[in-house]
């Protein structure tokens, strides 16, 4: 029993060592929080560089609970046309400099996984959200209903979305009425997730290796479909992705959205909720976008009726914008992407009075 | 419980204090079947589901009674008959459709090992090869050993009355105990990782065409996707079941148990009958003591010309892989795995019995040579891998491409498979020569004690990082379901 005891100690102790240098190793790549949701590579690079703890909004659940905010954050949230479309050093330019820019938009996410991370950025605060605007991106692909995210696809049969399923993943959340809950002190979060960092970067590592290795299989597989062909393949996408037009947007499911933005509006937070445009030839193609935009009104109303929100219709105020402004059916170019960022940063300094700053 | 978790490892390690801490004479009859209780129990959530399992053991401790009882032939075949319905009864077995099964849910883990227990128990006390009585205490310790209950390895009951009087009490020198160490966290490295993305691979060439409707394309396509989907499963079910008896003989050493290896270097067969006294050793060998060898009697008992043997060996080894092919699961795609392994394994060895009559000199030189014995290698992997493929298909998709691919495409998967098999095995090989050919000052660096200790610490910080990143997709352990 003895030389157990003893083996098991100098395996910890080796282990600890490790951990140790890898924990400081860390720090020379990867600051806690500096870089979060900054263009370090370039304002027309696609994502944001990333930090140790936020790659996309699917790890706020981390992020959060280490990041330093000035007197005042945004935290945009939305899908990947939120993330590509509005650039927080373009926004930070408009915007007063004691403001901080988090990207916490999630590609692919809905209006459940948009309500995930307000979740969290209440808990990571548990004092007042006074001081935090969210400006919440939307476009008809915001309403599909929970069954039809990606989300159920990464955990089969566990029914978690992404965000979710990331914060199950180190053991500090567990599932609580389709959010989460704490299952350590909050007290104690900013401590355990820097102590996180070394399994972090291995993460990071794993993480590049299966992006890149099915990027070169998608390379390889590339067709680079181009006019019609390109439209009919991302009018077909979105049919599949946002299920039945029976239960796509319904009524109940618009509410629920305006009830989101009034319960940041209620936890002291301010909120922007911004219709992204898409491209001209869509609007007339897709069944889908033909319902959402009778359906939002539903949403827009409620939201225009709150003090501390309020609802901007990026196309109207950039009505020049054409299909050479995007990329693809939803995503803008790099070039479109500094007009939205600047129309809207705008938007939300002719309300600095409302929003409180 | 899941052997992948925190509960898993804490209970190993615990029972490692527990069994030390004990007082001796308490380890065999208080401690280790408390143990085992407890083992079992994290597996259910309530009480009736212990109720078949512990009907079973009780069934069978009843016929070993009777079959010391009553010393005869008649006794024996009735017991061992008994003992196989009802576990063909709690297995649900697809052909007795027609029967009402328990409609409860209860523990059917760690079933098909607790018999082949009983089956050896019961024929060793019917031919005297156990003359000791079998105490209630000592057939649960040994039935349902925590180590082994789940799939293994299968040992002799001798082998572990002794080595469970030891318990505890063999000490081991710090090399040892390091070992144990390392080679467990190889085992976590090989299920967490190497499973891992082998299991992925594998996924990715399924979900791309080799399932339900999807099951379409030229013979070409579905044979690519067919041979990787194959290969990739065969090294997923290497990692997992060989990195699960890494940890449990591991752990075994160092509570005083010499479990028997089930794995040795399966890459390494030259044919298909060395295959199989390298991969799942234990089980192989329990099927040739207890069904091949016992077959093989009563065939020479009827035919006994003594040029006729070798092709009762022939008979005798379908139809005793053939069972064990059908022994791994309830369903009808198990009846087809057995059929493959069955096949294979008789036309390996009426291939050998027919060489060595007619070509003796040849064939002696030929299977000496190098070539052949890597070509022997890659086509028995490739053939066992597409056998496996009834562990990842239904039968109604192991159908659809069976109707797909026909005759020609499983022989020109088998082939294709065989020369990738050959080339893989082939570079393997020589990195291994070349690395074996280090000067010998960098080889006795890795054995240094701060080195080893190192870089063995370095792979569990390598597992635990990737199993946080691989949450929710590192498979569970394949043979617990068997």
């Amino acid at each position: 029993m003895k030389n157990i005891y003893r083996q098991a100690s100098f395996l910890l102790i080796f282990f600890c060592l490790w951990y140790l240098v890898l924990f400081l190793v860390t720090y020379l790549f990867y600051s806690d929080s500096g870089e979060f949701g900054s263009y370090k590579n370039g304002l027309l690079g696609k994502v944001p560089t990333r930090t140790i703890f936020l790659d996309s909004g699917a790890n706020v659940d981390l992020g959060f609970w280490v990041s330093q905010h000035k007197t005042h954050r945004i935290i945009l949230t939305g899908a990947s046309n939120t993330g590509e479309g509005l650039k927080p050093p373009i926004m930070q330019e408009v915007l007063p400099s004691d403001f901080t820019i988090y990207n916490a938009t999630m590609g692919g996410s809905n209006s459940t996984e948009i309500r995930q991370i307000l979740d969290v950025a209440r808990m990571s605060n548990p004092g007042s959200m006074k001081g935090t605007i969210f400006i919440i991106g939307v476009f008809f692909g915001t309403f599909f209903n929970d069954s039809n995210s990606r989300g159920h696809f990464l955990l089969k049969g566990k029914n978690l979305t992404v965000l979710q399923a990331e914060a199950l993943r180190y053991g500090l959340y567990k599932p609580s009425d389709n959010s989460l809950k704490l299952t350590i002190s909050p007290a104690y979060m900013p401590v355990v997730v820097r102590l996180l960092r070394p399994i972090l970067m291995w993460n990071l590592v794993f993480h590049d290796i299966k992006v890149n290795y099915d990027l070169f299989w998608a390379h390889l597989k590339h067709q680079n479909p181009k006019g019609e062909a390109a439209k009919q393949i991302a009018l077909g996408l979105w049919k599949d992705g946002l299920g039945d037009i029976k239960y796509y947007a319904g009524d109940a499911q618009m509410n629920d959205f305006a009830n989101l933005c009034q319960e940041i509006e209620e936890s002291g937070a301010s909120v922007v909720v911004v219709d992204l445009p898409v491209p001209p030839w869509l609007h007339d193609r897709s069944e889908h976008y033909q319902k959402y935009l009778n359906q939002r009104k539903i949403f827009v109303n409620k939201i225009n009726a709150l003090p501390r929100a309020f609802y901007i219709d990026l196309l109207a105020s950039l009505p020049d914008t054409t299909d050479m402004d995007f990329r693809d059916s939803v995503h803008p170019t790099p070039e479109a992407a500094i007009k939205w960022s600047r129309a809207v940063s705008e938007n939300i300094l002719s309300q600095r009075q409302m929003l409180g700053f | 419980m899941d052997f992948l978790s925190i509960k898993f490892l804490l209970f190993l390690f615990g029972s490692i204090l527990i069994v030390y801490r004990s007082p001796i004479p308490y380890r065999i009859s208080i401690v280790f079947p408390l143990l085992n209780v407890l083992f079992i129990f994290t597996f259910i959530n309530h009480l009736t589901a212990l109720i078949p399992l512990a009907c079973f053991l009780l069934a069978g401790f009843l016929s070993i009674r009777l079959v010391v009882a009553f010393p005869y032939k008649s006794t024996f075949i009735a017991v061992t008959g008994f003992v196989l319905l009802i576990f063909i009864y709690l297995k649900k077995y697809a052909f007795l459709s027609f029967v009402h099964f328990i409609d409860w849910p209860y523990l059917s883990v760690g079933l098909s090992y607790i018999l082949f227990r009983m089956i050896q128990i019961l024929v060793d006390v019917h031919q005297q090869a156990i003359q000791e009585k079998v105490t209630l205490a000592s057939f649960f310790n040994f039935c349902c050993n925590f180590l082994t209950f789940v799939s293994g390895p299968i040992q002799r009951y001798q082998d572990h009355k002794i080595q469970e009087a030891a318990l505890g009490q063999k000490a081991l020198t710090e090399t040892e105990v390091f070992h144990c160490f390392s080679r467990m966290i190889h085992g976590l490295l090989k299920v967490v990782i190497l499973a891992t993305v082998c299991n992925n691979y594998h996924q990715w060439f399924v979900e791309g065409g080799l399932q339900g409707s999807a099951i379409e394309g030229s013979v070409l396509f579905l044979c690519r996707k067919f041979i990787l989907a194959s290969l990739f499963y065969a090294l997923y079910l290497y990692f997992n079941f060989s990195g699960y008896m890494d940890i449990v003989i591991s752990f075994g050493k160092l509570l005083g148990f010499q479990l028997p290896e089930n794995f040795n270097q399966p890459f390494e067969s030259r044919s298909f009958l060395d295959f199989w006294t390298r991969w799942h050793i234990t089980l192989a060998d329990w099927f040739k003591f207890y069904v091949f060898n016992p077959f093989l009697q009563l065939l020479a008992m009827k035919w006994p010309s003594r040029s006729v043997v070798p092709y009762l060996g022939v008979i005798a080894y379908f139809f005793t892989f053939l069972l064990m092919g059908i022994w791994h699961g309830s369903s009808m795609t198990f009846l087809i795995y057995g059929l493959f392994l069955g096949a294979g394994v008789s036309i390996n060895k009426l291939f050998d019995v027919l060489m060595r009559k007619y070509f003796s000199k040849p064939y002696n030189k030929f299977i000496d040579h190098g070539l052949s014995g890597l070509l022997g290698s890659a086509f028995t992997w490739m053939y066992f891998s597409m056998a496996l493929s009834s562990f990842w298909l239904d039968y109604s998709d192991l159908i659809g491409l069976i109707t797909k691919l026909k005759i020609k495409g499983f022989v020109l998967s088998f082939l294709l498979g065989g020369i990738i098999c050959a080339v893989v095995i082939g570079l393997f090989r020589l990195v291994r020569k070349l690395l074996l050919g280090f000067p010998p000052y960098w080889l006795s660096m890795a054995g240094n004690f701060y080195i080893s200790r190192a870089w063995v610490t370095f792979q569990l910080l390598l597992v635990i990082a990737f199993g946080f990143y691989g949450f929710g997709d590192i498979p569970d352990f394949v043979y617990k379901a068997f």
